[in-house]
């Protein structure tokens, strides 16, 4: 579908010191666009970092971030065309979760009131959240939920590119599963670029069409699942060959 | 670069063909919301959607279309076909994306006539004033039980906490609330001396600061002041702790959030509000004495005199009596409402108003009910 050297997101030598703590040395990522990238490492290993750096929420120390057709600088630009989910909603408690989704068509987008409002419930019903709880509060939402009126925020503004920090973290494996096929869908619907920090296995084998392992700081190896699972690292085999891991591997087989 | 969307109607033979041409995104489709919306009944539902000329299209761009081909209400026939003339790499996709995600509409709200809902309102108010009573008082019974429990067995009693809670909300109180008093005292000091030379008595001015710095301003400024500074931490304290589960926690684990968070709180103010208060009329003597000085020229030692000889001590008692009751009320109204903070963020806000007004509200009711008291027990 898209030529491999298509690259939306390129990240070139990239240095980030807090302190005498190291947390990128050097770190180099293509992301081609189109594709659905997951970003997967140990606690700590700067997963969630990188992402805030490419977002432009975090100035690393040294190196470069491109964002093809993007104006790094302009953060109106990076908000149109950037969409970023954090890990716990991050929604606006005082307002409802259609506001929400109206809060970037509102600041970004010179609309119609009415037209705005219709573009956020089609949003919230993409991302899979029902007419009725269009104007409840987020904190009357449960989690699964609150996560997806979180994505359709996200993608409030159709951003060509999608960032997802740890979306089914704290789901049921149930909502899970749903939101990994939600991000397939979606990400085939707006022929999105989807970036993707996680922890679980059972999302890379059901979403991603790269895996990307983040170790000492730099990219330890990229590929589809399959090569990166059989990379020869201790920490790639712990990780593919944990009982929760061959147990997601197993049922996805 | 983005090209501006537009579009053109057109007959071919049976069918009405809707042209578009430009980019269809959300950034350049603004415009076209009317159009489109006055233009529907005529163009759908049925119509051909010709999308060989047009640009880009994102999902408020396939909405825009979708909605008219629908007849253009945004819950109009679900059944219209989606019929496209020419090539688009992505416009059929994002078409069908937009229909497969569009809700039946909502009925609207009945509305409702004005006075019935004017009635409404100010019914629920009332019960809310009733609801709001009833919880102070039962949180303050509850309150009181606790706090009796622990003195019955004092080794329950959190010292630590007393102490943090007496240092931040006593000790670090002390500057803010002398130096306000020290200024109360000297604007009665100058209005005394002004409206009491009309009489040729101005001489009385320093009995009208001990008199009014001891049996009301000094306890009342201190009470205001605790309501302000101290209350609305303990509110927000509290609040954030059951925001982040941690009053449940406390729950799980066996400990009464009354005994750890609540008595410790109780005990602070019980101690350190009289002393605040005490401070407090000791600075307003002194703002007192400054200006009695500066504008009647009365010595140091005249004041004092003139205060020990002609204001009874009971004076001063009166207004110390005051001061525990007014630390009961301002950390019971606290910490209620404290604990009555919901899940999200705008109830803390909310909560937090509201102690510190029912606070002040509570300490200036209390205050004109002893004056009252103190007045008719001739005291």
């Amino acid at each position: 579908m898209n030529a491999p050297d298509d690259i939306i997101i390129s990240v070139r030598d990239l240095v980030m010191r807090f302190g005498d703590q190291t947390v990128h040395d050097g770190l180099n990522l293509d992301v081609r666009r189109g594709e659905i990238l997951c970003v997967v490492g140990a606690s700590g290993s700067g997963k969630s970092v990188l992402m805030r750096e490419i977002v432009g929420l975090q100035k690393p120390t040294s190196g470069t971030i491109n964002v093809a057709g993007v104006d790094m600088d302009d953060s109106a630009d990076r908000a149109r065309k950037i969409g970023v989910m954090f890990q716990d909603g991050a929604l606006f408690s005082t307002m409802t979760v259609r506001e929400n989704v109206e809060a970037p068509l509102k600041e970004h987008a010179d609309l119609p009131p009415q037209l705005v409002a219709e573009l956020a419930d089609l949003k919230l019903v993409m991302a899979g959240l029902e007419p009725q709880a269009h104007h409840k509060k987020p904190s009357e939402l449960s989690g699964g939920m609150r996560k997806r009126a979180a994505l359709a925020r996200a993608l409030a503004l159709d951003p060509g590119i999608l960032f997802l920090d740890e979306p089914t973290a704290g789901l049921d494996p149930v909502a899970a599963q749903r939101f990994d096929t939600l991000i397939v869908e979606l990400h085939e619907a707006m022929a999105l670029t989807v970036l993707i920090v996680t922890h679980d296995v059972d999302t890379l084998e059901a979403t991603a069409d790269r895996v990307c392992v983040l170790y000492g700081g730099k990219v330890l190896t990229i590929g589809p699942l399959d090569e990166v699972r059989r990379f020869k690292h201790p920490w790639v085999q712990d990780y593919f060959s944990g009982p929760r891991a061959r147990q997601a591997l197993a049922a996805a087989r | 670069m983005a090209q501006a969307a537009s579009f053109d109607i057109s007959e071919d033979g049976p069918d009405r063909v809707l042209a578009l041409r430009g980019d269809w995104t959300v950034a350049g489709v603004a415009g076209l919301d009317d159009k489109l919306r006055a233009l529907a009944e005529r163009i759908g539902p049925g119509a051909v959607v010709d999308v060989s000329r047009l640009g880009r299209m994102d999902v408020a761009g396939a909405w825009l279309v979708d909605r008219t081909v629908r007849g253009g209400s945004p819950c109009g026939n679900m059944d219209a076909p989606i019929a496209l003339r020419g090539e688009h790499a992505s416009a059929l996709r994002l078409l069908h994306a937009a229909r497969a995600s569009t809700t039946p509409c909502e009925l609207p709200p009945t509305p409702g006539s004005g006075l019935v809902d004017l009635l409404e309102r100010a019914g629920r108010g009332v019960m809310l004033v009733w609801e709001e009573t009833l919880g102070t008082l039962s949180f303050f019974g509850e309150t009181l039980a606790v706090v009796g429990k622990v003195f019955l067995k004092p080794h329950r009693i959190r010292w630590v906490s007393v102490f943090n809670v007496m240092e931040y909300a006593g000790l670090n109180a002390l500057p803010i609330i002398a130096m306000l008093a020290f200024f109360v005292g000297m604007v009665i000091a100058y209005l005394g001396a002004r409206v009491l030379a009309d009489f040729g008595a101005s001489v009385f001015t320093v009995e009208l600061v001990a008199f009014s710095m001891m049996r009301e301003f000094g306890v009342v400024i201190t009470a205001v002041l605790l309501a302000g500074r101290t209350d609305s931490a303990f509110t927000a304290q509290i609040g954030a702790m059951k925001m982040r589960q941690e009053i449940d926690a406390m729950r799980v684990m066996g400990l009464d959030p009354m005994e750890a968070l609540v008595a410790p709180r109780v005990l602070a103010m019980l101690v350190m509000t009289p002393i605040l208060a005490f401070a407090a009329v000791v600075a307003g003597l002194a703002g007192g004495l400054v200006a009695c000085w500066a504008t009647l020229d009365v010595s140091v030692s005249m004041y004092f005199q003139r205060i020990a000889d002609g204001v009874p001590q009971q004076h001063f008692w009166v207004g110390m009596a005051k001061s525990p009751v007014f630390a009961i009320v301002l950390a019971v109204v606290g910490c209620r409402h404290g604990l009555a903070v919901g899940g999200d963020v705008a109830s803390l806000g909310r909560r937090t108003t509201s102690s510190v007004v029912q606070s002040i509200f509570l300490v200036i009711m209390l205050d004109a009910l002893f004056a009252l008291w103190f007045l008719e027990m001739d005291l």
